[in-house]
């Protein structure tokens, strides 16, 4: 079965909400429902799908369209310039997440988990914070991560150690 | 000279000083990305703050790979239909979109979860709900081509609607402040619609969930209601949809009132959910809102849904009558089918009076007397005051008949606000757990409500005593209580009783009503506990009938704890015990999670458990449990760490009559004999139990059957039988005998892979192996399980075996000894376990030597740490 834009974004999809669950903090998500934003993201990407030159990037170019369309409802929903939504900082609400698709149990653990997540990345420094998020869930390579935060390779790989092992503290791993 | 040539890999943020070992060790496992499986059993071997360090990290990062889900491959193919992609997602299942090679056409093809198709009742049901629907051919309902089952999914084929449904037009008008369709357009294409539910209710057919995520828009804009009947067989009644999680009010918000007190359905009910429906698109709101499910569920039965024109003025006047009636909270006062709302919706479209607008009797009268007022005056007297004593009369009854059916309504909303009574069944919940549980009081209100409803609707007093018996959990008890047979562990019979009342339910059809789903709930709870006993050990049929359970009472707080649990078994030991806390909301809730915890765990469950083992490591199994100790303080029904509980109990103690009474024939013959009777008749095959079976074979009963027990039971049954003897080492026989059993049994362990084997063949070596064979077996354990006091102590054992030479030996002794008692639930037990063997060690040389200084030293530290 040959790579089409369904496919790809069906394989990618749980990343894919879960990423957009976290950058959108839980302020936007008052606005809008992250799976308004997914299909959003499935919408482009069928549009766009010919733009992709090579299918084992899918993932990699699903996330680069995600994160754009997070630019630009933060821009248009929230009234603010085009800022780097990792930059955003988060209130805490208790709000689940709508995912209509699962059933009762798996809803809380899928919500319980994500909240956990994000509770503990927001305890840590700004730095520690964006380079997990570049690294574990844009799947950012440690090339480009360094070219975002002026950085050698190494150094990014350092940093992400430091960052999980206060990360692990939060979470009290 | 740029920041990134002044800032070193050594200092990478210019914070936090120079990089530790810890963090080039890291640095250089995330540079191996594809290395983190290895690097982790590296580090496990490791016995170093470092590595604690490391794994913590390692933790830290496995945490946001699950968190963020995993990659979902989609089958290439089911049945003959080629999967080309996903059309949608629901409740019951996923639609795919899929070619038919042979028919040369793309279709809809719908996949049922796993949790509905898996079950052989539902899949009969399903094939014959889906032959009816498959029969139905009208222009506004999406045809069902096919259905069929392919590797073990029951999927059904439709006709693929180039277009989407409803529901994403309303979420879309709602995004712009408006509603999906213009009035009049949207009654002549819902008028369609009504006519298809027409066509389906004359074929006795109900859809039982219309809803706009049903209702399909054609590229041309004609409606088509699709997924037809297929919730009947789901029993898929909004109101067991209940959680207290986040409140999942979907199904809630399209459902009659009819079918949220549990009461049957029909016509009118679909045409309710159609009122809802048409009410939405046109608003883009719904016409009954609530907060909570608490709250939904209140304006559903008592509260008047808003009118169309409170929201849209411009709606045709005739159009918001339609919709009024459709909205009755007594379905007799609704459309009593969809042809005649069909044709008054054909009739807004055109701008034509609609039929249902007629004149009072009283209106007619009036106009009568206006036309012949001498010759009706008289006779216009007569007949008003006699209609007004009849209004009067009937007003009476009506309102007795009211408030009936308000108490009835009421004892609904208690009943699905109460968590099924905390904990179900909890006479089987006791068996299970082997502990007794104070007995949960009926809720007084329910009672005082079917009570009121008793009084006013004489005629359904059959039906109120159908209530208070599933209330009490009647469907349990009778001669054949489920409750008394799962106390003897026999949760194979519990199964069979439970599908035997399931089935005769649904093939009598008396599955519909409040009464039955809860007996439904009570039958699926119960032999989900049978599932989760010893004798059977099926978690997934056991997390099946949770799930059903949860559909037939969504609130009740048991299945959601045992679903917990189970999924406790696969993730995080942290994540568990924080979604158990959050379940429980009070002391008795708060108990049962704690009892559940401590049998979940195994490590000291009470005597008369019958929870299966779930095979957790170690380290987790002590977590749990000490939590759970935490919790429930001095309430806590623990047994004896690690000793056997339940069925396993009994066949242990059979067992240990074999061993005890070697020399007395009839006794031996009766314990073998009562031990094929437990196993053939209790114990299923899947079970580990069934590796009881080798370790009566090795204790000498040729008559056993060693049918279904594979190496893994073996491996169970052997370990089992090795701490039946250990128990006894203080008995020659005891060494004696697992001295000649030595061989066998390390084959067996030899030929399995899993932990338990580890530690059986160590356990072995330890206690009648040489040192040399002894020492790596018991460090292979070690490694494997680093935190389990038993290692500890077999390591113990081993080393006391092999004999304290020096201080340096007697170090090591008491370092595993400490290690031991630490790990351990109970540091008393397994210092008395390591003190017997330094008494039979002793039994065995004393008559050589007496007990050397250093092993006195070792006794009197074991002594005095309680021992």
């Amino acid at each position: 079965m040959s790579l089409t834009p369904e496919i790809a974004f069906e394989t990618h999809r749980e990343h894919l909400l879960s990423m957009i669950w976290l950058r959108m903090g839980p302020d936007l998500r008052k606005r809008m429902d992250p799976e308004d934003v997914l299909q959003e993201v499935a919408i482009e990407a069928i549009n766009y799908w010919h733009t992709l030159d090579d299918d084992t990037n899918a993932r990699a170019w699903l996330v680069t369209l995600a994160k754009r369309k997070l630019a630009r409802i933060l821009r248009d929903q929230v009234g603010v310039a085009a800022r780097d939504p990792r930059r955003e900082n988060a209130i805490q609400t208790d709000l689940p997440v709508a995912d209509r698709r699962s059933g009762p149990v798996t809803v809380a653990d899928r919500k319980d988990r994500l909240v956990l997540l994000e509770d503990a990345l927001q305890k840590l420094k700004p730095e520690h914070r964006d380079v997990i998020l570049m690294a574990r869930i844009e799947k950012m390579s440690a090339k480009d991560i360094g070219a975002e935060m002026n950085r050698s390779e190494n150094a990014v790989h350092l940093l992400l150690g430091r960052a999980l092992k206060s990360l692990a503290q939060h979470l009290k791993f | 000279m740029s920041l990134r040539d002044v800032v070193t890999p050594e200092t990478p943020d210019g914070e936090g000083g120079p990089a530790s070992a810890a963090d080039l060790r890291m640095a250089e496992i995330l540079r191996r990305d594809t290395q983190t499986v290895r690097a982790r059993d590296e580090l496990q071997q490791e016995a170093s703050e470092e590595a604690d360090d490391l794994l913590g990290r390692l933790n830290a990062l496995e945490f946001i790979d699950d968190v963020l889900g995993e990659e979902c491959q989609l089958p290439s193919r089911i049945g003959e239909f080629e999967i080309q992609g996903v059309l949608g997602r629901g409740g019951m299942g996923t639609v795919y979109r899929a070619y038919q090679k042979t028919l040369d056409r793309e279709v809809a093809l719908k996949v049922l979860a796993p949790r509905f198709s898996s079950d052989v009742t539902m899949r009969k049901r399903f094939r014959k709900e889906a032959k009816a629907s498959a029969a139905m051919h009208h222009q506004h309902i999406v045809p069902i081509y096919d259905y069929g089952e392919a590797g073990g999914n029951v999927f059904f084929a439709m006709e693929r609607v180039h277009g989407v449904s409803l529901d994403k037009y309303i979420s879309a008008a709602r995004r712009n402040g408006g509603g999906a369709l213009d009035p009049r357009d949207a009654a002549r294409r819902f008028a369609g619609v009504a006519d298809a539910l027409a066509f389906a209710h004359k074929r006795q057919i109900l859809h039982r969930d219309v809803k706009p995520g049903n209702v399909l828009v054609h590229p041309d804009g004609t409606l088509a209601l699709a997924d037809f009947g297929l919730s009947k067989f789901l029993d898929d009644e909004p109101s067991a949809h209940l959680t207290s999680v986040g409140g999942f009010l979907g199904t809630l918000h399209y459902a009659p009132p009819e079918q949220a007190r549990g009461e049957k359905l029909g016509p009118a009910s679909d045409l309710y959910s159609l009122g809802v429906t048409m009410f939405e698109t046109l608003v883009g709101n719904l016409p009954i809102r609530g907060d909570t499910t608490e709250a939904m569920l209140h304006a559903l039965l008592h509260e008047e849904p808003q009118r169309l024109r409170q929201a849209l003025p411009k709606a045709p006047r005739d159009l918001d009558v339609v919709i009024e009636k459709l909205l009755q909270k007594d379905p007799r006062h609704r459309y009593q089918d969809g042809e005649a709302l069909a044709l008054d919706l054909l009739r807004v479209a055109e701008d034509e009076p609609v039929r249902i607008r007629r004149q009072s009797a009283l209106g007619r009268l009036y106009r009568r007397a206006k036309r012949n007022p001498v010759v009706t005056a008289s006779l216009g007297t007569l007949l008003v005051l006699l209609l007004v004593v009849a209004l009067w009369v009937k007003s009476l009854s009506d309102n007795k008949a009211l408030k009936g059916r308000e108490s009835l309504s009421n004892a609904s909303v208690v009943l699905a606000r109460e968590q099924g009574r905390v904990l179900g069944p909890h006479s089987i919940l006791n068996a299970l757990l082997g502990m007794p549980l104070q007995e949960t009081a009926p809720d007084s209100q329910f009672l005082h409500e079917l009570d009121q409803a008793e009084r006013r609707l004489a005629d359904r007093s059959d039906e109120l005593e159908k209530y208070r018996a599933s209330y009490r959990g009647d469907v349990l008890t009778g001669p054949d209580a489920v409750a008394t047979a799962l106390l003897a562990g026999q949760g194979r019979k519990v199964v069979d009783v439970a599908t035997a009342r399931i089935d005769a339910m649904f093939d009598a059809g008396d599955t519909h009503g409040l009464a039955a789903r809860i007996d439904l709930y009570n039958l699926y709870l119960a032999r989900a506990m049978a599932y989760l006993s010893a004798s059977v050990a099926d978690p997934e049929a056991a997390d099946r009938d949770l799930y059903l359970a949860s559909f037939m009472r969504g609130r009740a707080f048991l299945p959601r704890l045992l679903r917990a649990l189970l999924q406790g078994a696969k993730s995080n030991p942290n994540q568990l015990l924080q979604t158990l806390q959050k379940l429980a909301e009070d002391a008795l809730q708060r108990r049962v999670a704690g009892q559940l915890l401590l049998a979940f765990a195994g490590l000291c469950p009470p005597a008369d458990c019958h929870l299966m083992h779930f095979s957790l490591e170690y380290s987790v199994r002590r977590q749990l449990t000490q939590r759970a100790l935490e919790w429930l303080g001095n309430d806590a029904v623990r047994g004896e760490p690690d000793a056997p509980v339940g069925l396993e109990r009994r066949l242990a103690n059979l067992a240990a009559t074999v061993l005890d009474d070697s020399g007395n024939a009839p006794v031996v013959a009766a314990s073998f004999a009562a031990a094929r009777e437990v196993l053939a008749k209790w114990v299923l095959p899947g079970s580990p139990l069934r590796g009881w079976a080798f370790a009566f074979h090795l204790l000498g009963d040729e008559a056993m059957s060693l049918d279904g027990v594979d190496d893994e039971a073996r491996v169970y049954g052997a370990a089992g039988l090795v701490r039946v003897v250990q128990l006894r080492m203080g008995i020659d026989r005891g060494e004696t005998y697992l001295r000649g059993m030595h061989d066998k049994l390390g084959a067996v362990a030899r030929a399995s892979k899993s932990v338990a084997a580890v530690a059986l063949q160590a356990s072995l070596q330890a206690w009648v192996g040489s040192f040399a064979d002894a020492e790596p077996a018991v460090r292979a354990w070690l490694r494997v399980e680093p935190a389990n006091p038993h290692a500890s102590a077999c390591m113990f054992c081993c080393l006391v075996r092999h004999g304290v030479r020096s201080e340096s030996d007697l170090f090591q002794l008491a370092t595993h000894a400490q290690e031991a008692q630490r790990n351990a639930v109970d540091p008393n037990a397994i210092a008395r376990l390591m003190l017997q063997r330094l008494d039979t060690r002793q039994r065995i040389v004393g008559q050589k030597a007496p007990e050397s200084p250093l092993l006195q030293r070792m006794r009197r530290l074991l002594e005095g740490s309680g021992g």
